[in-house]
């Protein structure tokens, strides 16, 4: 093969790949937005915020579904429906991430992220 | 304080030993103190890392992270692997690594004479970690972390906080440590890297780094297998790998180490792509570096399930300061040197093996970058001014079907070439039988069910790596033993993918409630929940249970054990899960616990002596507790009873329910009738221990014929392929250290191939000619 097909071909495949890797970054990446923005939108989006705590969880074992209240920092509230159990370190997570869409008001959650230990390292009290 | 003092002390010995070593360069006399400074460096280490794990085994909660980490409860394994769990404490673990480490490459380096400037490097890197020591110092003590609190100085705590349930088990003792000492590896290569510039010796430096690229990317591989057994075995993931940024980051080293392994091998055997080695094996370096920052600045924080920590604005200036620091220094020596780098350029053939194996290794190299930015995309995008992003597991997915068929399909093409040029029959002739098998066993997945094209391209590839360095291995087994370390490797990455395969494309999951003692029939499987026992009963801080479940199959059954506990961690709050594996050789049987909960529960009453209320259901009805009776022993059991007087618009009625107590907060209730239409018994008594007139009976109320069930819901799935995940892993972490081991054995020889012609494989016996 000459040096110049070679480098043609090399090239061709590389912008391709390059190509493929754009639009999969532009077609898996998922905003993080507010709560008030995810309802207007309706897309699929990550929330973060923390469960509200007034609000027991449920999980409903005969539709494996789990409920819970999700706040943002801005105080908005929804509730978040999700096609499992209640996640390990649920309790212990001081914010929560939730990817998913809007739909008719409820986050129907794909994936739920625990931001956990932040727990006693700096500002949690020491007991006495 | 002795601790705070040393860490800073330990320090500066490194600082200076960098300094003093890099003068021995030219002057022989400082050559003698920096080899006590460097003596005393390791030493410092190790007395660091004994006082941090005598201050864990001795529970001296004074100090933050002791107290923070650990707890009296903790047995002997865990408590060693507190000594590691938090940031402190693993950064700790890392500088303990590079200390032993350094007494190797201290060895290795005077044996090379490049002393000096191996040394001074090393030293370099050491003083970079132990800096981030010096800022996230172990050895603070609670009343300077609190100190805005006023805690007294000296205070101990009666308990520290103790370990997170989730890393209770033994993975915690073997998986952290072994990546820890992958990530103080890297740093090997690294340093023999850029003596080698400063020498200017660019032939010599890959042959004595070769062998520690093969012992790291092993040990590395070994670390993150460990972890994915981790997260298949105990956390339930129920998957091994999950694209996690702190995953990532500890794959993205792993394969620029695998990349600078192979182009190293080129370099060694025809002395080309010098450039292109030293420049990986900086990136892996870096890599490390940057992988410590993402993972510990707190820059991922919402993205990634693992726990991440705001380490502190001067942590975080630090880390970053590093990064860039290490990035300086690698870029700066490579500008110094780049154009005496590679006189030279290779021809490269494209029926070479050497070109088959640069374009495989560029697979490799890609994979790193599209992990790279995977990871590192929320913080672009947040630099770029955008909304903030992650992207999905599909990402990377997505990718890797083409990069992996990429990667398996030069593997096997590069072997079956020769150094130089390959005459294109013998090629052809090479090709066939592995070329017949990738599509036989292709075929044999295709029977199997398996339908998606890129998955079936992607098994092909794998299968034909797999028959190429399978027979390799074969026919070399007796011929070179010493040369069985790749193909082992590689037979191992190959099997690896076919399993990845089938797992992605035939492993099934259902989710079934199972009502105790009542067969629930799923799919071809037949689950069954017979019941429970408390274990570990020994630890007063949980409540650990293992359910029992019995899977009937075509041939046979198991039974399987999902674990459910509560711990004093969340105060009980809700139950950690653990899921129950059966092993199999075929397809593991994977249950992943979800709830437990109780099928027509009794309605509750709480009462006190004298306290009335009406009947739930029979609002006519009211109840009253009489008097409780400490009744007569049952074998084991005592009987307590209450008396219960209901009054009725037209009589009143006085009930005796008893109950056996079996332990002091378990009741067996014996029920009663009462009208037609329900029962009542005692549930148990909620003893006022100042006063025992004043205790509580908890009556139960229930509809006649109803029977209390305990329902356990699980996810059961199917795992078909998993366990050639881990034994691919496994093999290829075998062949990577068998071939590090003997390329330590062999003797040092510098190669140069002024005419291009370099030595013949070793394994050309084993291939037709």
């Amino acid at each position: 093969m000459r040096l110049r097909a070679r480098y043609w071909l090399g090239g061709l495949a590389l912008g391709g790949f390059i190509a493929l890797g754009i639009s999969a970054l532009e077609s898996t990446a998922v905003p993080y937005v507010s709560i008030g923005e995810a309802v207007r939108s309706g897309a699929r989006v990550q929330v973060k915020g923390t469960w509200v705590r007034e609000i027991p969880p449920v999980y409903e074992s005969q539709a494996n579904l789990f409920r819970f209240v999700l706040q943002d920092e801005h105080g908005d509230r929804i509730p978040v429906v999700y096609a499992g159990a209640k996640p390990n370190n649920f309790e212990l997570a001081e914010s929560i991430v939730v990817r998913g869409r809007v739909i008719q008001g409820e986050l129907h959650a794909e994936h739920i992220l625990m931001k956990c230990p932040s727990k006693y390292e700096g500002g949690a009290p020491l007991p006495q | 304080m002795l601790g705070q003092f040393l860490v800073h002390g330990v320090w500066a010995l490194a600082v200076g030993a960098a300094v003093t070593f890099a003068l021995g360069r030219r002057r022989q006399e400082f050559l003698v103190p920096a080899r006590v400074s460097f003596a005393l460096l390791v030493a410092g280490i190790g007395v660091l890392w004994l006082l941090l794990l005598g201050a864990v085994l001795t529970h001296d909660f004074r100090y933050t992270y002791v107290w923070g980490h650990s707890s009296r409860q903790l047995p002997f394994h865990l408590l060693l692997s507190s000594s590691y769990a938090g940031q402190e404490g693993s950064l700790m673990l890392w500088v303990f690594w590079l200390g032993l480490l350094g007494i190797a490459v201290h060895v290795i380096a005077r044996r090379q004479g490049w002393e000096a400037e191996m040394m001074s490097l090393y030293s370099a890197v050491v003083a970079g970690m132990l800096l981030l020591l010096v800022a996230k110092n172990p050895f603070t003590f609670v009343w300077e972390t609190y100190a805005e609190q006023g805690v007294a100085e000296g205070f101990r705590p009666a308990d520290g906080r103790g370990l997170n349930p989730l890393l209770h088990n033994y993975w915690i003792v073997f998986h952290p440590p072994t990546l820890f000492l992958g990530f103080a590896l890297v740093s090997v290569p690294f340093v023999f890297a850029l003596a080698g510039l400063w020498r200017r010796e660019y032939q010599r430096w890959i042959v004595g780094a070769l062998p520690w690229l093969g012992i790291a990317a092993a040990v590395l591989g070994g670390g993150i297998l460990l972890g994915g057994l981790w997260a298949y075995e105990t956390l339930g993931w129920g998957g091994f790998w999950a694209w996690d940024p702190v995953e990532n980051s500890s794959l993205v080293p792993w394969l620029f180490v695998v990349a600078a392994l192979h182009t190293g091998l080129i370099q060694r055997r025809t002395g080309g792509l010098v450039r292109t080695t030293v420049v990986l094996v900086v990136l892996a370096f870096l890599a490390t570096l940057y992988s410590t920052f993402l993972t510990r600045s707190g820059v991922l924080g919402d993205t990634s399930v693992h726990s991440f920590v705001d380490p502190g604005l001067f942590a975080y200036v630090l880390l970053l300061g590093l990064m860039v620091a290490g990035t300086a220094v690698s870029v700066g020596f490579l500008l110094w040197r780049w154009r005496e780098l590679q006189r030279e350029a290779l021809q490269l053939s494209v029926d070479s093996r050497e070109f088959l194996l640069g374009l495989g290794t560029l697979g490799l190299v890609v994979s790193a970058v599209v992990v790279l930015v995977g990871t590192s995309y929320p913080i672009v995008a947040e630099l770029l001014g955008r909304p903030k992003v992650a992207v999905e597991q599909r990402f990377y997915n997505l990718l890797h079907l083409p990069l992996g068929v990429w990667i398996l399909l030069l593997n096997g093409l590069s072997l079956l070439a020769q150094w130089r040029a390959t005459p294109g029959k013998l090629f052809g002739k090479r090709l066939l039988l592995p070329a017949a098998i990738a599509g036989g066993g292709t075929g044999l997945l295709w029977m199997l069910g398996i339908r998606d094209g890129a998955l079936l391209a992607l098994a092909a590839t794998a299968w034909f790596a797999l028959a190429v360095n399978g027979r390799l291995l074969f026919g070399g087994l007796r011929r070179r033993p010493a040369a069985l370390g790749a193909w082992i490797a590689h037979t191992g990455l190959a099997l690896l993918l076919v399993g990845v395969v089938t797992l992605a494309a035939l492993s099934w999951t259902s989710h079934a409630r199972l009502p105790r003692g009542e067969p629930v029939q799923l799919g071809a499987y037949r689950l069954t929940y017979l019941g429970r026992e408390q274990v570990e009963r020994e630890y007063t801080d949980r409540e650990k249970w293992r359910y029992a479940v019995r899977v009937e199959h075509r041939n046979g059954s198991v039974t399987i054990f999902p674990v459910l506990f509560w711990s004093d961690y969340n105060q009980r709050q809700s139950a950690f899960l653990e899921p129950g594996i059966a092993w199999r050789l075929a397809a593991d049987f994977y249950m992943a616990p979800r709830a437990v909960e109780s099928e027509n529960p009794p309605t509750e009453l709480v009462f006190r002596r004298g306290e009335e209320a009406p009947l739930p259901s029979e609002p006519l009805v009211r109840a009253s507790v009489l008097r409780f009776e400490m009744g007569a022993q049952h074998g084991d059991t005592l009987e307590v009873a209450v008396w219960i007087v209901l009054r009725q618009p037209e009589r009143d009625d006085t009930l005796r329910l008893a109950s056996r107590m079996l332990a002091l907060d378990r009741f067996l209730p014996l029920w009663q009738p009462f009208r037609d239409t329900l029962e009542l018994a005692l549930l148990r008594i909620l003893p006022d221990r100042r006063e025992l007139a004043r205790s509580q009976a908890v009556l139960g109320v229930r509809r006649r014929g109803t029977q209390e069930r305990e329902v356990l819901t699980v996810e059961f799935s199917l795992k078909p392929g998993i366990n050639l995940v881990w034994l691919g892993g496994l093999l290829t972490v075998v062949g990577l250290l068998w071939s590090a081991a003997t390329r330590l054995r062999q003797k040092r020889r510098i190669v140069t191939c002024p005419d291009g012609k370099y030595p013949a494989p070793v394994h050309e016996a084993a291939l037709p000619r």
